[in-house]
């Protein structure tokens, strides 16, 4: 049984591809068409999964199944629509661009794409928050377990916990729109003056250099948080369920002032704000997850939906302890939304077994395109771009040196992620043991923010040397305590009381690793396991033997604003416009110094 | 106030759920922010027929109206709910 999944027309739009319940291809559209998160109907990542499959047409398909339920989403738009007084027209006209001109007629968009929507050609349906679930069991290495699913809003739910058995899933609570976690948290993520769906991220990363001073004053008047972890916005200080933004002048008083606009300086005040947010936020998880135990009496806990990529959040969800695994979906907004209807349909429609795969079924997630030496050579070829070939070992051993000597190392192999993280695949990677690095990175590769943290990645058979609670954690969806730290002669408040400047803070030697150790001795772990990343795992491996450190830094192979780069040419053109020092195309080594000056091309992206 | 958990029994469904065939799901999941707001009835209810006419049958349109603006409010008083006769007229004009 082959099935298409797809997700699209929210944001970041993806398609996935399973036969006979095994994962055979899964990507986001973004990739492909180089604007980030993209919505739009995912045709190039669905063309990928179809040639991924085999060369598969529309009629070869068993089955098309979308991710989120148009009509029930129109329901949701309308009794908004109907339950908000002011503005109906402004209110009208939004909903009109976001539901009615393409998500009620995906039927036939996707008809017009594929010619045929599989044998039956009709469009099947799954419920966004099933979608999610599925796409947190079905891939997760556990035969039973306790489901959580928390995102902004998908149809009419925020929140639901379920529980998966065998091949079977059932949500057993919800909560529905307007209360919702996800959106309390783009609330801040907006008011901090980063962009919503974007920036979450940002705020997370934010968060440590500040003290949760207005914790108790969300508690008090936004979100009243219930012992079991259920919740209650307070309207009265949002703006969402009118269409434009997200808080309002109420909202702004709480906070002494108007919201941050972006570029502006980051202040104390949006510190302590993202620190707030990320406590209270940690809060609910926590009370969810026992409540999650409670039910359903499980030891093993997966989820999916946008909150679940807090990693300090889940990082302190392994530390309460409630659950003895956990497990997240790399993809875990809406992208895995098309992985999780299409696992949803199959086991549903199949009826087969389900047979629970070690480590787990996501195949380290590398599930996008890839190309070969060939292809690559090809390409350098025809552009008439400077390479030297290097075999494995020499290619292993000359990355290592590299970073080393504190050069930045964009490297490009194998199948591209699938979800929000380079895994090592579209990767830059630099020396962790830098205490400079994380400014270099940020500011002259990056072009992004000074405080925003790096992540390490280490082998994983050493994280227990660096990391606690060591654990196994690849998809970099947990934050773990960087060990041996140096704990600073002054608080972070009296360093930023004294001088606000970031960069002397970021730049302060905190550890052995000080380029992955965040102001609160945190670090966003990835461990690289040798058999499904072996690429990443020789690397960091052939590091370890030059230096006896085995921790790199990783981050996305991209600048700000810029989608993962996909093919060998994006990774070129990222690679030419930053000042990385030196690019593995697989097996090709291309040195900066060699290229020729007019390869040069100033991409410009959007700021996210 | 107690806890704020709906409590639900969701599984994927048996029958083929395909884009148009859903309807008897459509009644989960009311909870709206305050009463209605029965100005914006008119400009809904033409970009109802107008955008739906082609895609759903007239019952269906029928459903969604009436799943709408008969959704029960998750707090607010009660005597603020659309009136019947507001809601036969509503209908009547499809």
């Amino acid at each position: 049984m082959v099935i298409l999944g797809i997700s699209a027309l929210y944001h970041d739009s993806a398609a996935a591809l399973v036969r006979d319940g095994r994962i055979v291809a899964a990507a986001q559209e973004e990739r492909f068409t180089r604007i980030k998160a993209d919505k739009s109907l995912p045709l190039h990542a669905i063309s990928y999964c179809l040639r991924a499959g085999g060369n598969l047409t529309g009629a070869d398909l068993d089955a098309v199944v979308y991710y989120d339920d148009p009509i029930l989403t129109l329901h949701r738009y309308c009794s908004n629509l109907a339950a908000v007084r002011e503005d109906p027209e402004g209110l009208i006209a939004f909903s009109e661009r976001s539901i009615f001109s393409q998500k009620l007629w995906v039927e036939k968009l996707l008809r017009d794409h594929l010619g045929m929507l599989g044998k039956t050609d009709q469009l099947f349906i799954t419920r966004h928050h099933f979608a999610h679930a599925a796409s947190a069991f079905y891939p997760s290495p556990f035969q039973s377990a306790a489901v959580i699913t928390v995102d902004g809003v998908g149809e009419w739910n925020t929140t639901t916990i379920g529980q998966g058995t065998g091949n079977r899933i059932r949500l057993l609570k919800k909560i529905d729109y307007p209360h919702s976690l996800g959106l309390l948290y783009s609330a801040f993520t907006y008011f901090c003056g980063f962009k919503v769906n974007f920036g979450d991220y940002k705020l997370m990363g934010l968060a440590p250099y500040g003290e949760p001073v207005y914790a108790d004053l969300i508690r008090k008047e936004l979100i009243d948080i219930k012992e079991d972890g259920s919740f209650r916005l307070n309207l009265k200080y949002f703006d969402f369920q009118y269409g434009r933004a997200m808080t309002n002048a109420e909202f702004a008083d709480l906070f002494c002032g108007p919201e941050r606009k972006p570029e502006e300086a980051i202040t104390k005040r949006e510190m302590d704000i993202a620190a707030s947010a990320q406590q209270v936020t940690e809060e609910v998880m926590i009370r969810m997850a026992r409540t999650a135990k409670k039910l359903t009496g499980e030891k093993n806990l997966v989820m999916a939906g946008g909150v679940a990529l807090n990693c300090k959040a889940n990082g302190l969800l392994v530390k309460d302890g409630a659950f003895e695994n956990i497990w997240v979906q790399p993809a875990a907004g809406d992208a895995g939304g098309a992985l999780g209807a299409a696992l949803a349909f199959y086991y549903s429609r199949s009826g087969s077994e389900r047979t629970v795969s070690l480590p787990d079924a996501q195949a380290g997630s590398f599930l996008g395109p890839e190309f070969s030496n060939e292809e690559i050579r090809a390409y350098l070829d025809e552009n008439r771009i400077p390479y030297h070939y290097a075999g494995d070992e020499d290619l292993y051993r000359s990355a290592a040196e590299f970073i080393s000597e504190q050069k930045v190392l964009g490297v490009f192999a194998g199948r591209m992620e699938y979800g929000p993280r380079a895994l090592g695949h579209r990767s830059i990677l630099a020396d962790a043991r830098s205490e400079k690095m994380q400014s270099i990175l940020n500011l002259r590769i990056k072009n992004r923010e000074s405080f925003r943290p790096f992540a390490p990645a280490v082998l994983r058979e050493t994280c227990g040397k660096y990391f606690e609670p060591a654990m196994d954690s690849p998809y970099m969806l947990f934050c773990m305590d960087v060990k041996d730290h140096t704990e600073a002669e002054i608080s972070l408040k009296e360093e930023l009381e004294a001088d606000p400047d970031l960069l002397p803070i970021i730049n302060r030697r905190r550890s052995d690793i000080p380029a992955v150790t965040h102001v609160d001795y945190s670090a966003r772990v990835q461990t690289v396991d040798e058999k499904t990343n072996p690429f990443f795992y020789r690397i960091i491996k052939a590091f370890e033997e030059k230096t006896g450190c085995s921790v790199v830094i990783n981050t996305s192979f991209n600048v700000r604003g810029e989608p993962i780069v996909c093919t060998p040419a994006d990774a070129y053109h990222c690679f030419m416009n930053t000042d990385m020092d030196v690019l593995m195309l697989q097996n090709y080594i291309l040195y900066k110094e060699e290229q020729p000056l007019e390869n040069r091309r100033k991409d410009v992206f959007a700021m996210d | 106030m107690s806890s704020q958990w709906i409590e639900t029994d969701y599984r994927f469904p048996e029958r083929d759920q395909t884009a148009v065939s859903y309807f008897e799901d459509a009644d989960e999941g009311y909870d709206l922010i305050e009463p209605y707001a029965l100005e914006s009835i008119p400009q809904f209810k033409a970009l109802l027929r107008e955008r739906l006419g082609g895609k759903l049958t007239e019952q269906g349109i029928l459903e969604i109206a009436v799943k709408t603006f008969r959704s029960k409010p998750a707090h607010g008083p009660e005597k603020q709910l659309p009136s019947d006769r507001v809601i036969a007229d509503f209908i009547y004009q499809f």
